[in-house]
């Protein structure tokens, strides 16, 4: 079975790529565009993971992150951070808020899918 | 029978007799008022020894609070006339306070500035405020006072004057840098801000191009990819540019650890293997076995000869790149110098001497033939110089060139610590 990756990514064209890029890797991917539509989505659907974007509409990435990391039901879900931000503090406030793992934008896709597959093997031994 | 008295009858009564009846009882009387008065005297006189030595005291005291106030301290009278001075002589009054007294408080100041010290003058007086007073000293330099009045009654005034230029002048220092301080976040925000807003349409650009080469029409591959190399080529430009501007900025952290020297040349070799080996180049190395370690920071070392190698294997096509490592002194530092050698094209003696100016001073030929280098080696400079380093060249042209890198060996933690870049060497 295909692992489920949430994308949340507000960038149209970003989240198109990415997410293209992500099912040819034989990923099935779902998408969400703000905060608060991924904390949502990710309590409906238990991702087995979930690709963050930090600058996002009504609440930021930090933000969906803590929330989701405080919930029992999504606590173990890994969070890798996407972020365009490239600053040492940015990248220490994605740990803080409890993400997994941190990638800078722009992404080559081979560094992220392997922490990917890290958390998720992480997640599910098989 | 008190003394005064005893010679008071013999001068004034002679032969009578005192003890008799009615001179006993008034001598008596007058005796004992006498011995009243004495004692009252001695009261009084021992009253007045004790508040003359308490007033002696006082005006110790306030002879020395005088002198370590840094007032002057000008008693004027009615008349304007300036009475006495006590205290420091400013540095605007000090030349002219010989013959200060007699004058009006006025006459301190230079022609053309008294109208305005009347007016402050005036308004101290009315209002017990403190008037702030500028004028031009003798040596042409602002001077500041302060002049406080407190009034003695019939029109006599008590002028204590401070000067106040350095105070100013530390006040008009403190507000510059925390202007400058302000105007520098601002500028890191406005970096932050411009690298996310960079990046993410790059981001779209980069992973499009990739996509479509890998899963896309095979004729197009080639352009394709070309799209790709020149986003890549584009996000290193935005990357060194953003350095240049974190570490002007003063945002770039430097974080001293124990590196090992062959570890960071390996580090250099591996981000060029693949270039190199694309176009058959070897890349050797030779570190000299006195020189296992060094502390410093260890990304900001790769960076740079990261950049540098990378520059090696771009400028050559045949023959070879050579990262060599050996002890250098430099004045009475210990060091290490990095030689990265090249058989490349060489740079001519004129870009020689631009190379590692900041990316504006570059001009555009220089940019074209070498494919905006220029911006890679200002940011090498600066690295450098925040590792306490220097980056140098030697160049022949059409006979190679070796870029050298000299570290002290022992570099000291910098008490600065600010924001800094992950993306600084791992982009590109």
């Amino acid at each position: 079975m295909s692992a489920r990756v949430l994308l949340v990514e507000d960038n149209e064209a970003n989240a198109d790529m990415l997410s293209r890029r992500l099912t040819r890797q034989g990923f099935e991917v779902r998408l969400a565009t703000d905060g608060l539509q991924a904390v949502e989505q990710a309590l409906r659907e238990r991702p087995d993971l979930i690709l963050m974007d930090i600058s996002l509409p009504k609440i930021d990435g930090w933000e969906a992150t803590r929330r989701l990391k405080a919930d029992a039901a999504t606590a173990g879900v890994p969070i890798v951070a996407l972020t365009a931000h490239a600053m040492v503090a940015d990248r220490q406030k994605c740990l803080d808020a409890g993400c997994d793992e941190f990638e800078t934008k722009p992404i080559d896709l081979k560094r992220p899918l392997e922490k990917m597959q890290t958390l998720l093997a992480i997640r599910s031994p098989r | 029978m008190h003394a005064l008295l005893q010679r008071q009858v013999a001068r004034h009564l002679g032969g009578i007799d005192v003890t008799a009846a009615p001179w006993a009882a008034f001598l008596e009387a007058v005796d004992q008022s006498y011995i009243e008065a004495e004692i009252d005297r001695n009261l009084v006189e021992t009253a007045m020894e004790i508040s003359s030595h308490e007033l002696l005291q006082a005006n110790a005291e306030l002879r020395a609070l005088i002198q370590v106030f840094p007032d002057l301290i000008l008693h004027v009278d009615g008349d304007g006339q300036i009475a006495s001075s006590r205290g420091r002589a400013t540095r605007a009054f000090g030349a002219r306070l010989g013959g200060i007294v007699g004058q009006t408080l006025r006459d301190l100041f230079p022609e053309d500035e008294r109208a305005g010290f009347d007016a402050a003058i005036a308004s101290a007086r009315a209002s017990g405020d403190v008037v702030t007073l500028e004028h031009t000293s003798h040596d042409g330099g602002l001077v500041v006072h302060e002049m406080r009045l407190a009034s003695l009654g019939e029109g006599g005034v008590v002028a204590i004057v401070r000067d106040v230029t350095d105070t100013r002048r530390s006040e008009e220092l403190r507000l510059a840098k925390e202007g400058a301080e302000a105007a520098s976040r601002a500028k890191s925000a406005f970096l932050a801000n411009m690298s996310h807003e960079l990046r993410t349409p790059l981001n779209a650009i980069l992973g499009y191009s990739e996509m479509l080469a890998e899963e896309g029409p095979a004729d197009m591959r080639e352009d394709l990819m070309r799209i790709h190399g020149s986003g890549r080529h584009l996000l290193q430009l935005l990357n060194a540019m953003l350095d240049i501007a974190r570490i002007e900025a003063g945002m770039v952290r430097v974080e001293v650890d124990g590196v090992d020297v062959a570890g960071v040349v390996e580090d250099a070799v591996s981000a060029v293997r693949t270039s190199a080996a694309a176009k058959g180049l070897p890349v050797r190395t030779a570190i000299d076995p006195g020189v296992q370690w060094l502390q410093t920071d260890r990304a900001k070392l790769v960076q740079v000869l990261v950049a540098l190698v990378g520059n090696a294997v771009k400028f050559t096509e045949q023959g070879a790149v050579e990262i060599a490592v050996h002890a250098e002194r430099s004045g009475d530092r210990d060091g290490l110098r990095f030689d990265v050698i090249d058989t490349g094209i060489g740079l001519a003696p004129d870009h020689l001497s631009r190379l590692f100016r900041d990316f504006a001073q570059v001009d555009e030929s220089t940019t074209r033939r070498f494919g905006g280098t220029g911006l890679g080696l200002a940011l090498c400079r600066r690295l450098c110089s925040l590792i306490e380093g220097q980056v140098r060249v030697r160049s022949t042209f059409g006979a190679g060139s070796t870029f050298s890198v000299w570290v002290p060996r022992l570099l000291e933690t910098p008490a600065a610590a600010a924001d800094m870049a992950v993306a600084a060497g791992d982009q590109r």
